[in-house]
């Protein structure tokens, strides 16, 4: 049947076309990210985001490859909303980095904040204890106690 | 053989001779694959080599399969590497400019012309505006609307995930986590001080509602939080829990909850509004900012402390066992120092004191561990 197998064609041929535009776009991003990260600002968030189009786009090569082309045209939408989330991110910090303060704000919590947070809640731990500490009379002075105590018997 | 059962035959190549023919036709491609040197400046090179590389990948395990004898997979193998191959040519000959891309490649229509797609982007948009409004600002923004942020992009992650799965059996999961997220993000950027992040009226019929609640919930929530007026928290969060309880009857289909939700959140958040205006006008106000500043500067319990940690631990700790037990040791320990000194007990307290810096130093290795394990 020529017909089916010529429209079967062109399909494998635009979304081979499209996989290859989204390739390119995922690398163009990483590309800005990389350049931001090491000039002004790492984004955890629009790097997961990229490893997720990447990830995303191997999927849809095996896809195309066993000739599964709804899935192929799911999995292209699923790496264009990675993909743009992350140019969305990384061109938001680039319009900070370039008109704000140079003050980023992560849409997640990333591994350095929560690092900074743990160590400043166990500092405040730390306080509190030898806050208690200072209370205790020195191990000198126990031992003078016991001895006067044991003098007194 | 019956006659059609030999026209089928004849239609189909043996599987071997067909292995045989796609991974002879993937060594011809690869061999004549052009250098990377010879490949014009400013393009995707990178890309080709990529490419390229996994194609010869998938030849090696072609020839591999057949010579296993097993021609499905080295069929399977060829397809894939030819692919790789198709895709390498494209970058080889793409000149790598400046990429403006704006569209999806398909659409999902949903009942009442809105579609998945746009919905996904959307939320993807409204979340970034949110970035954009809080970097503009140049201030911190409150645990709790950060916590509401969060999930808000979980939500996308999840909406995206849903959506990758295409789960027949729950066909509006897609949908119901996106629009979840956009009502919250217009409370959010509201809440922030922003704009309404979209118009009400602009929004789908049956969303108007939220859109209007969400929007009044966060000016409400503003007003609150900047002229600090005394126990915000609790006023902004019975708004928004009166905000969840919409969304749910929301989803859930239960019209007369939504219109009393509607009615009740309007009530509320015009009522605090007022409230703030009043309050930071009137004498009270000094005496309550002070009382707020006093709120914001108390220093967290040691019991407050162990909760946030904990949460952290939870959290973001791929094996957070060992420092539950750490912190539940800690503060068991901590109690028995406070009785023993109360107690006047000095040995016992010497002995609680030596517990619980043995146990902040167990901690302290488990953070300092921290980004190199997660």
């Amino acid at each position: 049947m020529p017909g089916p197998a010529r429209n079967k064609s062109a399909r494998y041929a635009a979304q081979v076309s499209r996989t290859a535009i989204l390739e390119q776009l995922i690398f163009q991003i990483d590309r800005a990210h990389q350049s931001a990260a090491t000039t002004y600002h790492q984004s955890e968030l629009a790097e997961s985001s990229l490893a997720n189009a990447t990830a995303t786009i191997t999927e849809a090569v095996k896809s195309l490859a066993l000739g599964d082309h709804d899935s192929v045209d799911r999995l292209h939408n699923v790496a264009w909303f990675y993909a743009k989330f992350a140019q969305d991110i990384v061109a938001a910090e680039s319009t900070e980095h370039l008109l704000g303060n140079g003050r980023f704000f992560d849409l997640i919590e990333t591994r350095s904040n929560i690092k900074n947070r743990l160590h400043d809640h166990l500092a405040l731990l730390s306080t509190k204890i030898e806050t208690l500490a200072q209370d205790i009379p020195a191990l000198w002075e126990l031992e003078q106690t016991a001895s006067k105590e044991h003098k007194d018997k | 053989m019956e006659f059609f059962e030999r026209i089928e035959h004849m239609g189909k190549k043996n599987p071997g001779e067909k292995a045989s023919q796609l991974l002879s036709k993937l060594a011809d491609v690869i061999a004549d694959a052009p250098d990377v040197a010879d490949l014009e400046s400013g393009n995707y090179t990178e890309l080709y080599v990529m490419r390229l590389e996994k194609a010869k990948r998938a030849y090696v395990k072609a020839k591999n399969a057949l010579a296993h004898n097993d021609p499905q997979s080295s069929i399977d193998h060829s397809q894939r590497g030819l692919l790789h191959y198709e895709l390498a040519a494209i970058h080889a000959c793409t000149e790598a400019t400046a990429f403006v891309a704006n569209q999806t490649f398909a659409k999902t229509v949903m009942s009442g012309g809105l579609n998945l797609e746009d919905m996904i982007e959307k939320l993807q948009e409204a979340i970034c505006r949110i970035k954009l409004l809080i970097e503009y600002q140049n201030s911190s923004i409150s645990k709790e609307l950060r916590q509401r942020l969060s999930t808000v992009v979980q939500n996308l992650q999840d909406a995206i995930e849903a959506y990758a799965r295409n789960d027949e059996n729950d066909p509006t999961l897609v949908s119901d986590t996106a629009i979840g997220g956009l009502i919250w993000s217009q409370y959010i950027h509201a809440a922030l001080g922003g704009d309404a992040l979209y118009a009400p009226k602009q929004e789908p019929r049956t969303l108007r509602g939220l859109y209007q609640l969400a929007l009044e919930s966060g000016v409400a929530a503003y007003n609150l939080t900047s002229r600090r007026i005394k126990d915000a928290r609790v006023k902004i969060h019975s708004l928004e829990k009166v905000l969840q309880s919409a969304i749910d009857a929301h989803f859930e289909g239960d019209v007369s909850a939504l219109e009393n939700y509607f009615r009740v959140g309007a009530i509320e958040a015009t009522a605090l509004i007022k409230a703030a205006a009043k309050a930071i006008s009137g004498a009270e106000a000094a005496a309550e900012i002070g009382g707020e500043e006093e709120q914001i500067k108390a220093t967290p319990s040691f019991k407050e402390i162990i909760a946030e940690m904990t949460e952290l631990f939870q959290n973001h700790h791929s094996d957070p066992e060992r420092a539950f037990a750490s912190l539940s040791y800690l503060q068991k320990d901590a109690a028995s120092l406070k009785r023993a000194i109360r107690a006047e007990d000095w040995q016992t307290a010497q002995n609680f004191l030596v517990c619980c810096r043995a146990e902040i130093s167990t901690l302290s290795g488990v953070v300092h561990y921290f980004s190199r394990t997660d």
